[in-house]
């Protein structure tokens, strides 16, 4: 079952790569569909069905089930659904849809491709810290595979054909996710945003709360899939990434130059909590973690690694805890379990 | 693209509005352009020429109607226009023809052209896209039989009969 997913840790969590200590990972998605039917949203339960079944026999001939395994979503439960949308593998909003579909899932989960989701076929790849550019090459490698055989939607014009028009063209969406909590501290998010509005690129939370980033985590991803190449779309992508990232490190600089107390008491007051809250909720155990997180990589925390900060990040989310339990758990059963997950692990 | 004022739902129209000789341009999604157009004609500002408050510029300067007609649907997929432009998703491969008039002008919006750069699929000769048909027409008979939906069976079989001959005699070298 998935939960065998749990017993090896999430490669594109392991903090290498450059700029690990600020970039979460990197994600690559890229959409395709087949040009015989109708986008998903739009085909019968027959036709969902033989997509499923082709897209399988395909995997099948092209031995990709030695190295991973195919889930249909009828065989998995709504935790085990959430589970894997919290290791990015899949959308929660696959939950949603009806008819056949699933998603096959790499041994190092760190690559999946999602079947009859918006579109056919959704090929996803993640890689630790900034590393945009492996991430690219394994989808990349891998729909030149798919592409031998299968018959894509393409338009000599406008490109790759995609269910949302915002994704027509290339469908490579691009990401990198990075850690800003100096910048959200000095109040520069907002100018930021814009600022990349201007220049074609998504700059949002990765876990939005009214509005802020909990955790200070922000997903920097191309809005345009139309007009640029695959490798331009990268190029923009890492130019601003590093942009960001020199931003940042300016920023905490400039905080541990002037406010060095005040940095200090975040980072002091949150070991407080993640060793002594009996009851912890998400939001709060994310913003812990971001406090931690900074001062480790600012040196003041050199008890705790990047990599096991960025693993704590994955496994104190509600599926996550659900499935150690092993059943679905009401909010304050899953606070507690939380904040005994962080009293074992930051003690 | 995100709509520039909620940031939230897919910008779907552009909006332009001259405010004492300065151009705004926003990008936005269908409520918001209602609410704008409620706020404005609440409002007083006398500066925008009513007659062009909330409805979408287009390509050219040109101005379109906002509401489209709710007749018209894909023939192939049946998704109506209505649909398309609130959602910024299309129904099949044949909406993008059929819509295309509003299609290019959302991907205007949207986009950064409107000509696609970048890879192009391997699989671009003739036979194997019959081949590729082949396969999926197999795929579905195969899920009919099982489901013993016997009419759309025979039809089925009697297309990848069609599709067999014809690659046949291409194979051959007649065709």
């Amino acid at each position: 079952m998935v939960e065998t997913l749990l017993e090896r840790p999430a490669e594109w969590l392991s903090g290498k790569g450059p700029d690990a200590d600020l970039a979460l990972f990197s994600r690559c998605r890229l959409e395709r569909n087949l040009a015989d039917y109708h986008f998903p949203g739009r085909c019968t339960v027959t036709e969902k069905k033989a997509i499923e079944e082709r897209i399988i026999s395909v995997l099948d001939s092209l031995n990709f089930t030695s190295t991973g395994r195919y889930w249909s979503l009828e065989d998995l439960s709504s935790t085990e659904v959430r589970l894997l949308a919290e290791r990015r593998l899949m959308p929660e909003s696959m939950l949603k849809l009806g008819g056949p579909r699933g998603v096959y899932i790499a041994e190092d989960q760190s690559f999946s491709i999602v079947v009859n989701g918006q579109n056919h076929v959704s090929l996803r790849s993640l890689a630790s810290g900034g590393q945009i550019q492996e991430a690219w090459a394994r989808v990349n490698l891998t729909d030149d595979t798919l592409g031998g055989l299968l018959d894509y939607a393409f338009h000599e014009r406008l490109g790759y054909l995609t269910a949302a028009l915002a994704e027509v063209g290339t469908g490579l969406k691009a990401a990198i996710v990075l850690h800003l909590p100096g910048l959200t501290m000095a109040g520069d998010v907002p100018r930021i945003g814009a600022e990349l509005a201007e220049q074609r690129h998504d700059f949002k939370p990765l876990f939005p709360s009214r509005n802020e980033a909990i955790g200070d985590l922000y997903l920097l991803e191309n809005a345009c899939t139309l007009g640029r190449s695959e490798e331009e779309t990268l190029f923009h992508l890492k130019h601003l990434a590093a942009d960001l990232i020199a931003r940042e490190r300016d920023a905490r600089a400039r905080i541990a130059a002037e406010a060095p107390m005040q940095l200090e008491d975040r980072v002091g007051r949150a070991l407080g909590t993640a060793r002594g809250a009996r009851l912890l909720a998400l939001d709060e155990a994310l913003s812990v973690l971001s406090s931690l997180r900074l001062g480790a990589s600012q040196g003041m925390l050199e008890q705790f690694s990047v990599p096991r900060l960025n693993e704590a990040f994955l496994v104190c989310q509600n599926a996550h805890i659900e499935m150690k339990r092993g059943h679905e758990c009401d909010e304050l059963t899953l606070n507690i379990e939380r904040a005994d997950l962080f009293r074992a692990r930051f003690a | 693209m995100l709509c520039q004022k909620c940031h939230k739902k897919l910008g779907s129209v552009r909006y332009s509005e001259v405010v004492d000789g300065k151009v705004t341009d926003m990008l936005l999604c269908q409520d918001c352009l209602a609410k704008l157009q409620e706020d404005r004609q609440t409002g007083f500002e006398l500066s925008t020429p009513t007659a062009f408050i909330g409805r979408p510029v287009v390509a050219g300067g040109g101005v379109r109607k906002r509401a489209p007609k709710a007749k018209e649907r894909c023939k192939a997929c049946d998704t109506d226009l209505n649909s398309v432009l609130e959602t910024g998703v299309v129904g099949c491969v044949t909406c993008y023809e059929t819509f295309s008039a509003h299609t290019e002008s959302l991907l205007e919006g949207i986009q950064l052209a409107l000509a696609h750069r970048g890879k192009v699929p391997r699989l671009d000769d003739a036979r194997a896209r019959v081949r590729s048909e082949l396969q999926s027409k197999r795929a579905l008979l195969k899920t009919a039989l099982s489901m013993e939906n016997y009419e759309e069976a025979a039809s089925l079989r009697d297309e990848i009969r069609t599709l067999e001959a014809g690659l046949g005699a291409s194979e051959a070298g007649v065709d």
